[in-house]
């Protein structure tokens, strides 16, 4: 069952589901596990890294043309930004499912 | 009588820039809180610039290639609108040279939509079907797009950690939508990537890379300034092929493809750490560096050093941002004229 938990801006479009990975900096990048979910305040380049290697990402700041947004289309990587609570909502490990056509994030509850 | 109507253009254009940003995603620092500082010596630099181009007798037309491309040049004359404003300089004749001199070398170089409403387009049909003739386009399997849209992850990044998100038009650049054939073209060019000037300790080789990229059931549009393109579609999914140049050599294949996007994420990754990692003093004095660097060639030309200036650097020097120039970018287009200046310019022209 999905619940819509988050909304945003549709930043990229596309849907993609995974386990939630809550990234502060690049000193994460060894532990991020190829398919998560990125979910930060705002994406830098230091985590170019762990942007490609996720099916989606999610922040809480950014417009249309920040930094998520723009890496993220040139990937072809779903992307929801502003959600303003993205990293305080989400918990490594949830399973998610990121609708970056619609600027949509639900919870997959069991 | 003057042909004003560009800013008007430039207004409309710059607007849905601003429209589709957040203030709280300024990467490194919000800038707007260190241009009051010492923007007024910037814009006189430049306006000494225009004024040495003049008495050298040289002409626009001619020197065309001394101008950073396009884009860059439109975010150039939007900032110099702004800071004009932001620094409560009074001086009409300055600021309505400085623009001219910019917007006239726009009008010789875009062939349509000077001001990027939606297109960047600065090749004619002649000049593309000569472009395509000489560069052969690779077919795009789906392996290959997918790197292809991570090297160009990586490129952007770089651009960023060279170039912060400020000057990144300098070296980031995106002529199009072309269509040719019922396909979408895009040419993307990072002109730049290795400014010893202002990053002395780079130490990878290449310097030049171009992009042309084939899409299908894709349209693009491009907002103000290239790297701020929209798509319709999934980028990857939809390109069918590629031409990749490093430097002089054209480079395909799926894995050259991947050691390229690996060296670039690497170097990306490093490169913005390096000036995250450097403290406020000193990215404040990169900052203007690299806000210098986009003029350089047209500094040179006239034979000024295209550096800060020591007095520009004391102006920034134990400076604490000033907070909220802009808080918000949530405004109607009446506000933006006001509050960004171009009532100010318009006012310049009529004075």
């Amino acid at each position: 069952m999905e619940k819509l938990i988050l909304k945003g801006i549709a930043a990229s479009s596309g849907q993609a589901t995974g386990k939630v990975r809550v990234v502060q900096s690049s000193a994460d990048t060894p532990n991020f596990i190829d398919g998560e979910i990125l979910v930060t305040h705002l994406t830098n380049p230091t985590m170019i890294m762990m942007m490609s290697k996720a099916s989606a990402i999610v922040t809480d700041v950014g417009g249309l043309t920040s930094h998520p947004a723009i890496v993220s289309r040139e990937m072809g990587t779903t992307c929801v930004t502003a959600t303003k609570i993205a990293t305080s909502v989400l918990k490594d490990g949830m399973m998610i499912k990121v609708d970056g056509t619609k600027g949509e994030v639900f919870l997959i509850e069991e | 009588m003057k042909n004003l109507n560009w800013i008007q253009e430039l207004i409309e254009s710059s607007y849905v820039l601003f429209a589709n940003h957040d203030p709280k995603s300024h990467l490194p620092f919000d800038a707007w809180g260190l241009h009051p500082y010492y923007s007024s010596l910037w814009l006189e630099k430049i306006y000494e610039m225009i004024c040495k181009f003049e008495e050298k007798g040289l002409k626009i037309k001619d020197c065309l290639s001394y101008f950073p491309n396009l884009s860059s040049t439109r975010f150039i004359m939007l900032i110099n609108t702004i800071q004009y404003q932001t620094s409560k300089m009074n001086n009409p004749k300055l600021i309505a040279k400085i623009q001219d001199f910019f917007v006239e070398s726009l009008m010789f170089r875009a062939k349509e939509d000077l001001f990027s409403k939606e297109k960047n387009i600065d090749l004619d049909d002649k000049q593309l079907n000569n472009l395509l003739n000489e560069r052969k386009i690779n077919i795009a399997g789906k392996e290959e797009s997918k790197e292809i849209g991570k090297i160009l992850a990586g490129l952007a990044s770089l651009t960023h950690g060279l170039y912060n998100d400020w000057s990144t038009d300098f070296n980031y650049e995106i002529s199009g939508p072309y269509i040719k054939n019922n396909k979408t073209i895009l040419i993307r060019s990072f002109a730049d990537l290795k400014p010893i000037e202002i990053w002395p300790e780079i130490n990878w080789k290449f310097k030049n890379i171009s992009i042309i990229t084939e899409y299908t059931d894709l349209s693009a549009k491009i907002a103000f300034v290239g790297c701020h393109i929209l798509y319709s579609a999934n980028t990857v999914e939809k390109l069918t092929g590629y031409n990749l140049k490093i430097d002089d050599k054209e480079v395909n294949g799926l894995e050259q493809l991947k050691k390229i996007r690996e060296e670039l994420m690497s170097v990306a990754s490093l490169q913005y750490e390096k000036f995250m990692n450097m403290d406020f003093e000193g990215q404040k004095i990169k900052y203007v560096f690299q806000e210098h660097y986009q003029l350089k060639k047209l500094f040179e030309l006239v034979g000024m050093d295209w550096k800060p200036s020591s007095e520009i650097i004391s102006r920034i020097k134990d400076k604490q941002l000033i907070e909220n120039v802009f808080p918000s970018y949530e405004m109607t287009i009446e506000d933006y004229k006001e509050d960004f200046g171009f009532n100010k310019l318009v006012k310049a022209y009529q004075e």
